[in-house]
């Protein structure tokens, strides 16, 4: 085991705000998806009744604790990786951390291991919360693994970006608020980037886009989106609506087609599969584009991170001598 | 010498699979009929009739597909010989292009397929004919210029539902179906001297001046002297008779609405305070009792295994408690009894809502019909619909692929209805109830065009009540209800009874008696296990608004302009277009007065045109004294054609039909 991974792990509950953290997250988490429950029971009962909009409430759910589990990375993880290593250069330990036999490689391996396997500890310690849409049904477990990748996914490439700024940052403020501003900007800043981006390539948006809106590509909703509606569907995306639901009609449109009232979809555009109406895809599916992006910016954020926690050379450590 | 007989086996199988298909493909033909001649009825279920010829032994599954809709059917054609399928389905289903394919056991595509497109008579007057030689009907309705389409028939057995007239030679044998098809609205069209041989039972003559016409429940027969007369003779019996209420989007049908009815029956209990109480606990023993073990061990980084572990040990336990577990299938059904002439029909749709694939197989005694009902796919819910294979008239499996729902229709004869009679003190008319029939009525009353009449209470099995028809609430039953009891639960009652009344609405036009059941039991097997599913209802008995003779008409739209649009339910319709022809059945010995109240919700400046049966051309009409003997014929039918004001046309919202009425002076 990574030694730096270790130490972490042994020293993460000695805090003594770690159990009330713990405590008013699992309430926290609970009381956002009861919430959800009442909404998604109401809409279903306000469509064709209680009965048929049971099965809207699974997928209502399920979609709704995806987007928190993924508000939940975006709002606990810059700050934790974002002082691991700022932290230590500050308390001046980063130094004593450096001479050992560890790797800089294996240094910012380990501070990601450590504030990502917490975040994997958060999850699964709402795991009661997050399993009721699965047992109230109308959730395949391909889309609780498609969404469980794209969040490792996303939190990795948050993790790591936090790091990299960790790793340059000259003290811990400087770290934390640029971790935050990149992560907002990856979130809340890319759809208006592609709503630029769609106003120019569409003229005014008087014609649909006929290529890809690459400035929304890093988005981390619309990479969970498409990694759990992957392949889209006509049907089943969980009734009158659920927080998935702008993103489905993004990645329609991004197909060419719709499923808004009054527009149709062209007869050859849809294939069945295992009694599924599938939407047949004219583009490269938005999560694997989304992916590549992520592993490409984690790898080089390590690489980057890395050069920075480099064990400095000897002559750093050159005493000049002085008269 | 293997090696080159392993070699051989796996060419001559490899040339031998596309030869197979290859052969399937071409020996195979279907050929499908949808409705009347494609023609189809919006309230009943429609009957799709494939006949399928092949060359080799065909086994395999006929498709139909519509939208998200599969109906599936087991079929067997022996070599060289044709069979042909009959099957009911839903009206929704044929909102779009009806695919239907073959696919031959173990294969998954179709090896042929065919679509077919039905038709609906929206804007048209469609009349059948049977066993008359040289009839030359004329291309368009005198009145409101609506153009006809003629169907010839060979059997009036299936879909003459879509009709509005039928014309039958004397050769033709008037049967019960017939007469039955006639008390729910058609008009049968026959030659003087073969009506003679016809026994109409409770037929009454209305007007013997432009030839004889029977009123029988809500439809008609009349006699023509010579079918096969020039066109002019057809100008005074074709009239636009559709009623354009029926013309609306799939929400506002008889089925979708009976399917929320059925779907708002069964009460929500996924929200409950258990979960928030079981969520709390698991916070306080993750949290603080987990923190004091660990301190005590001083073990804290054990938390790294503790935590997880009691997460999932709590799952479990919700899973198996059943803190956030629905029953894994549940069923229920919403049924409308409509009354009529000689016997009653219940028309029901079961609901099925599971929370995994798996599949159910539904059957019914075989007085009863079961048929693959609406789905909400049609309305552009995301919902999952499980395909309906069906298996026999009576028998029908549903086939969940994911959780979701699936839907069965169920149409046969009612059990007894309650006996009503009619009678008139003070010029009030009173309908009399004897409730003969087995069930208890919570609420009970009388439609009468836009108002509705509420009996004070319940009627239990056995008891006699009353309803005074007035023109006090104006409504839908349901709501009517709803304020007169004051105590219904209110999201529920609209839900369950709004959804019925609405159906019924699409079945039995403006004028009916009502009553509301909370519990009607259904006996049905479900997977071979009898059970008796519980659910809403309503029986509903068609009057005639002359009958009631409360003093006021209020009308039904039966021809519009070209391109127009009719929508609304209850006693709301808005339309948009140039004009359209209002129907108003008035009595014909009184003076009626025609009243346009323009506060009503928008109405707006109308001008108004009275069909002149005398001079058969349109004239002036003003609000207030009508002239009877121009503008009301002898069965007392009043034709008013409404048009903006000015060269305008009437966009939706501003014309509301509710807003106009014809008043006589009843004696009350």
């Amino acid at each position: 085991m990574n030694p730096i991974l270790f130490r972490e792990a042994l020293d993460r509950f000695r805090g003594r705000r770690a159990w009330p953290f713990l405590m008013m997250w699992i309430l926290g988490n609970g009381l956002v998806v009861y919430l959800m429950l009442i909404v998604a029971t109401s809409m279903g009962d306000m469509g064709l009744g209680a009965m048929i909009g049971r099965s809207s409430v699974g997928p209502f759910m399920f979609h709704g604790a995806c987007l928190l589990l993924l508000l939940g990375i975006v709002m606990i993880l810059p700050g934790m990786a974002a002082v691991s290593i700022v932290g230590e250069r500050e308390k001046q330990t980063l130094r004593l951390v450096q001479i050992t036999p560890l790797s800089p490689q294996q240094i910012v391996t380990g501070k990601l291991g450590a504030a990502l396997g917490y975040i994997g500890w958060l999850v699964a310690a709402v795991l009661p919360v997050l399993a009721a849409p699965l047992l109230i049904g109308g959730v395949r477990m391909g889309d609780v693994f498609g969404a469980l990748l794209m969040l490792g996914l996303i939190a990795t490439l948050i993790g790591a970006v936090s790091i990299w700024i960790s790793a340059r940052s000259r003290s811990t403020r400087t770290a934390v608020a640029g971790s935050y501003l990149l992560t907002f900007t990856l979130l809340f800043l890319t759809p208006l980037l592609a709503a630029g981006e769609a106003f120019v390539q569409t003229d005014q948006f008087r014609r649909p886009p006929n290529t890809e809106l690459w400035t929304l590509l890093p988005n981390p909703y619309i990479a969970l989106v498409s990694a759990v509606a992957h392949p889209l569907e006509l049907d089943g995306n969980g009734g009158g609506g659920t927080p998935f639901t702008p993103g489905v009609e993004f990645l329609l449109t991004r197909e060419g087609t719709s499923t808004n009232f009054g527009q149709g979809i062209a007869a050859d555009r849809i294939v069945e599969e295992d009694g599924r109406r599938l939407v047949r895809p004219s583009r490269p599916p938005l999560w694997v584009l989304s992916g590549l992006i992520y592993l490409g910016v984690i790898a080089l954020a390590i690489r980057r991170a890395s050069r920075w926690v480099t064990t400095p050379s000897p002559s750093e450590f050159t005493v000049r001598r002085t008269r | 010498m293997l090696n080159r007989l392993c070699l051989a086996t796996v060419v001559l199988l490899a040339l031998a699979t596309p030869i197979h298909a290859q052969t399937t493909q071409t020996s195979i033909e279907i050929e499908a009929t949808i409705g009347l001649d494609g023609w189809i009825d919006d309230s009943r279920p429609v009957p799709v009739e494939v006949t399928i010829r092949s060359e080799l032994l065909f086994a395999g599954t006929l498709e139909l597909k519509s939208g998200a809709s599969i109906v599936t059917v087991a079929v067997e054609v022996p070599a060289g010989g044709e069979k042909t399928y009959q099957i009911m389905v839903s009206p929704t289903i044929t909102d779009a292009l009806i695919t239907i394919g073959l696919v031959p056991a173990g294969l998954e595509e179709s090896v042929s397929t065919l679509r077919v497109q039905p038709r609906r008579a929206v804007d048209s007057v469609l009349i059948g004919t049977l066993g008359v030689e040289g009839i030359d009907l004329p291309t368009r309705t005198v009145i409101g210029e609506v153009p006809i389409v003629e169907v010839p028939i060979d059997d009036v057995t299936v879909g003459i539902g879509a009709l509005d007239y039928l014309v039958i030679g004397g050769g033709v044998v008037v049967t019960d179906e017939l007469l039955q098809w006639v008390a729910g609205g058609g008009r049968l069209v026959m030659s003087s001297g073969a009506i003679a041989a016809v026994d109409l039972g409770g037929g009454t003559v209305v007007d013997e001046v432009n030839g004889i016409r029977f009123d029988l429940g809500r439809g008609e027969v009349v006699a023509v002297d010579d079918l096969t007369s020039p066109d002019a003779a057809w100008s005074r019996t074709l009239q636009p008779v559709r009623s354009m209420a029926s013309v609306s989007d799939p929400w506002s049908s008889a089925e979708v609405q009976m399917l929320r009815a059925a779907s708002s029956s069964v009460p929500g209990a996924l929200v409950s305070p258990a979960i928030l109480i079981g969520l709390a606990v698991y916070a306080a023993v993750v949290a603080p009792v987990n923190l004091i073990v660990l301190k005590r061990m001083q073990r804290r980084e054990l938390a790294w295994i503790t935590v997880p572990v009691l997460g999932v040990v709590t799952v479990l336990v919700f899973a198996i408690v059943g803190v956030l577990r629905p029953q894994p299938s549940q069923f229920a059904h919403a049924a409308l009894m409509v009354g009529s002439l000689e016997r009653a029909e219940i028309r029901s749709v079961v609901v099925a809502a599971t929370t995994a694939e798996r599949s159910h197989h539904l059957s019914v005694v075989p007085s009863l019909s079961l048929y693959p009902a609406a789905t909400g796919d049609a309305l552009g819910l995301g919902v999952s619909a499980a395909n309906r294979r069906v298996m026999s008239s009576s028998e029908l499996t549903l086939e969940f692929r994911e959780a979701g729902y699936g839907t069965a229709g169920v149409i046969g004869p009612a059990p007894t209805l309650p006996r009503l009679s009619l009678t008139t003190t003070d010029g009030v008319p009173i309908v009399s109830v004897e409730n003969v029939s087995e069930f208890a009525l919570i609420a009970y009353g009388v439609v009468d065009g836009p108002f509705v009449s509420v009996a004070p209470g319940g009627l239990e099995p056995g008891a006699i009540g009353s309803v005074e028809v007035n023109a006090d609430n104006f409504g839908q039953a349901s709501d009517v209800v709803s304020q007169v009891h004051q105590n219904q639960n209110s999201a529920r009652w609209w839900q369950v009874y709004g959804s019925l009344t609405s159906a019924a609405q699409d079945q039995v036009g403006d004028h009916y008696f009502f009553a509301f059941i909370d519990s009607l039991p259904l006996q049905v097997e479900i997977d071979g296990r009898p059970q008796e599913i519980s659910g809403p209802g309503m029986i509903v008995i068609p009057l005639t608004g002359t009958e009631l003779d409360d003093g006021l008409a209020s009308p039904q739209i039966v021809a519009a302009s070209p391109d127009s649009l009719v929508s609304g339910e209850g006693p709301w319709r808005w339309m948009e277009g140039e004009w359209a022809i209002l129907r108003f059945e008035v009595p014909v010995d009184r003076e009626i007065e025609l009243e346009n109240n323009e506060e009503m919700f928008g109405g707006g400046a109308i001008a108004m045109e009275g069909w002149d049966w005398e001079a058969a051309s349109f004239a002036l009409l003003e609000v207030g004294e009508v002239d009877e003997v121009r503008f009301v014929d002898g069965d007392g039918q009043m034709l008013v054609r409404v048009l903006p004001q000015g060269d305008n046309e009437f966009n939706m919202m501003q014309f509301n039909i509710a807003s106009l009425n014809a008043t006589w002076d009843s004696g009350s």
